[in-house]
């Protein structure tokens, strides 16, 4: 016979199962599984159109339909954010570092609430694109404009964006030496939130005293710059390869502190953004995500249902997303 | 004895040193007994104690087992708090224990240099501390010698003395009077750490812009002994050369060397240690952080391992943070037995980009960001030092920032 409480947890269980369809399968219904972005200079082929739509439907892909991705529209929010702006607007975005042309014409937009997905080999400017966005030196802007909540952010300093609500997770975070992590967990800490307390739930006080990122292993930064950014409380939340290195059992402590990041579970009302870098597609687990892309080479080539085009990319590579578009 | 020690320092008065500029002494006034205002602890202004409160030395004497504190070649105060422990000015010692001369001159040679000799030879006092067998004296000992008179030579002889499973903590500070520009001071002192004791050893410099230091150091450390020593130069100096010699002769015997350098424009610091492992198991750390904000810095390491089962590791950071800067390290490993471990890292440059953007993704302005990596970086967390002698450390270091950057 189960006990009483195994069965409450049975139920509860299942409530959330549903309560997850309801707000974010239900919610994509009307979403086309992908858009092929066209680039200028690039006509569709007619003759082969059909052929090739055949074979995108295949692996969830769609030929350019034209339409944005749909809103919440159940929510009855807007997408846009005060004051009437994306949250992040980028619009044809050229980026060099030491002479080389990493972005090439990016275009790319993040509604107020929403959480944006880059998929794409190693070297195809995903990283780029969100060190530029947080305004690395590195990355020199050559064409283009980045706007935050209708502001020019273009040349602002590093520090002038993470203040007005721009967070990244850094893929490899520097070690520095001397600095210990609690100090820098309470430059980040903008809420008086207690760091102390924060570090106890994600089981991560030993590091505290710890000199930042100096010996950590690749689990261990990846909690602290989730943490960090958790402090930080960014409207927009840029995530680089957060699963990446960490074991499974700590998988599921980051995912829980990612929910937390995008408020997952506030759907109705949710106001963070976020645009996050993945290669294993875990992290779609733990985060709803509204709308996928394909980077290859630099430019943006196919958008649309991360999932089916995370599956898609599973079957048959990134190779065919671009094939398709063809 | 003193006879033949003094003509080996009359033979060595016009021997130059090593390493570091070479000064010449003679334009240096020798202070004679009669000369110089006397001073007592009253008599100090306000400006001379908050001077010598910098270096680390608090005249209130509150947590302090003893105090020492000589101004030129003049004592002023001189004051044992607790049992056990014994403080005197250097002469009185030599005239009260007949032993010490069994000590005096032993860790240091007599006719090493020109310095060496001038303290021999026109010898101003200096310190006596002791810690009598058996006995843990936790609370630190303060000691200050202090310039006041404007181009002098200062000439001082310490002996300190942890005798058998005793445990001593000193903090010295060094300064100069607020408006005194030039002068030298030499420094000779002789550490002799006994089987199973404990001595820590933080010394605060604050000297003047003009002003040449040539300390010369012996260390010996018995069995199971201990000797850590804590060096602090923040503020500027002219020219400052030591390389303090450490003998670790019986087994399991440990010294361990933090150094912590600021060197702005103008300014030549070439400061070294060096450890002699004689005995098996026995250990050594030298680990220094230099920054220079225009100034020389050499910063000098020699370990050189004779028995098996000793390990050794010596350590230097550098960072350049103006252009004109220059830090050179130069360490040296010596090995005389297949069982030596000994390994050395050092790095010099200028702050990560990579580091200062990190910390500006968290929000701080580029200003904040490299202040932030500074402290980290001077931020030396020294193992055995206790916490209060620590907190005068973080004090130096934290005022030093604010002119620094």
């Amino acid at each position: 016979m189960l006990h009483a409480s195994a069965w409450r947890k049975a139920v509860g269980t299942l409530r959330f199962i549903a309560f997850s369809w309801a707000i974010g399968y239900g919610r994509r219904a009307d979403l086309a599984p992908c858009v092929a972005i066209r680039h200028p200079g690039q006509v569709p082929q007619s003759g082969t159109r059909a052929g090739i739509q055949k074979k995108c439907d295949s692996i969830g892909l769609l030929l350019d339909s034209g339409s944005r991705p749909a809103r919440r529209g159940s929510s009855g929010m807007t997408g846009l954010a005060k004051g009437g702006f994306y949250m992040l607007e980028i619009n044809d975005l050229w980026v060099d570092v030491n002479g080389e042309q990493v972005l090439k014409g990016v275009n790319l937009t993040i509604p107020s609430g929403e959480t944006h997905i880059l998929f794409g080999k190693n070297g195809s400017g995903k990283s780029s694109l969100l060190m530029t966005i947080m305004g690395f030196r590195r990355y020199k802007v050559q064409q283009g404009r980045l706007s935050f909540k209708g502001q020019d952010i273009t040349t602002m300093t590093i520090d002038q964006r993470a203040k007005m609500g721009i967070g990244l997770a850094f893929q490899r975070p520097p070690s520095i030496r001397g600095v210990k992590t609690r100090d820098v967990f309470n430059i980040c800490n903008s809420n008086s939130v207690s760091c102390v307390e924060l570090a106890g739930k994600f089981e991560f006080s030993g590091l505290m005293e710890r000199e930042l990122n100096v010996g950590f292993s690749g689990g261990e930064m990846k909690k602290s710059e989730l943490l960090q950014l958790l402090l930080q409380d960014p409207e927009l939340v840029m995530l680089d390869e957060p699963e990446s290195g960490v074991d499974l059992e700590n998988l599921e402590i980051l995912g829980k502190a990612i929910n937390k990041l995008l408020q997952k579970y506030l759907w109705r009302t949710r106001a963070k953004s976020g645009l996050v870098i993945s290669h294993l597609g875990f992290i779609l687990n733990y985060i709803e995500a509204d709308t996928g892309y394909v980077l290859m080479d630099g430019s943006i080539h196919c958008r649309g249902n991360p999932r089916e085009l995370f599956k898609g990319i599973q079957r048959h590579g990134y190779r065919e997303c671009i094939q398709c578009q063809r | 004895m003193s006879e033949v020690r003094r003509n080996r320092a009359a033979q060595a008065k016009d021997k130059k040193a090593a390493f570091g500029t070479d000064v010449d002494l003679l334009q240096y006034q020798l202070l004679a007994d009669h000369e110089g205002d006397a001073l007592d602890l009253e008599a100090l202004t306000q400006e001379d104690r908050d001077k010598i409160f910098q270096s680390g030395v608090d005249l209130e004497e509150k947590g302090r087992a003893g105090t020492f504190l000589q101004a030129d070649h003049r004592i002023v105060h001189c004051a044992v708090k607790q049992p056990g422990l014994e403080v005197l000015p250097m002469a009185q010692a030599l005239e009260e224990y007949s032993w010490l001369e069994e000590y005096y001159w032993q860790a240091v040679d007599v006719d090493a240099d020109k310095y060496t000799a001038q303290a021999e030879l026109h010898f101003q006092n200096g310190y006596f501390i002791r810690a009598l067998e058996g006995q843990r004296i936790t609370t630190p000992i303060q000691a200050c010698l202090y310039m006041k008179h404007e181009n002098t030579a200062q000439n001082v002889h310490n002996i300190i003395i942890a005798e058998e499973g005793s445990e001593l903590n000193i903090i010295s500070g060094c300064a100069t009077a607020p408006h005194l520009q030039s002068g030298i001071h030499i420094g000779i002192s002789e550490f002799y750490v006994k089987r199973g004791a404990k001595l820590t050893f933080t010394m605060i410099h604050d000297w003047a812009e003009e002003v040449m230091v040539r300390p010369r150091s012996g260390i010996v450390v018995e069995e199971d002994g201990l000797f850590l020593s804590n060096y602090v130069c923040l503020k500027p100096v002219h020219s400052l050369q030591m390389y303090p010699t450490t003998r670790l002769t019986g087994p399991g015997a440990v010294a361990r060397f933090h150094s912590i350098l600021v060197a702005p424009p103008g300014c030549e610091l070439d400061i070294g240690a060096r450890v002699v492992l004689e005995a098996p198991h026995t250990r050594a750390e030298i680990i220094s952080r230099a920054i220079t904000t225009g100034g020389v810095i050499k910063a000098r390491g020699h370990l050189k391992g004779l028995k098996p089962d000793v390990k050794a590791h010596l350590e230097c950071h550098g960072l350049i943070l103006a252009e004109e800067g220059i830090i050179h390290a130069i360490p040296e490993l010596e090995a005389h037995t297949a069982g030596a471990e000994m390994s050395h890292e050092a790095a010099v440059g200028k702050i990560a980009e990579e580091e200062i953007e990190y910390l500006m993704a968290r929000g701080l302005t580029e200003e904040e960001a490299t202040a932030t990596i500074v402290r980290g970086f001077l931020n030396v967390q020294i193992e055995g030092l206790p916490p209060e002698l620590q907190a005068k450390v973080d004090q130096a270091i934290e005022e030093s920032e604010m002119s620094m950057l």
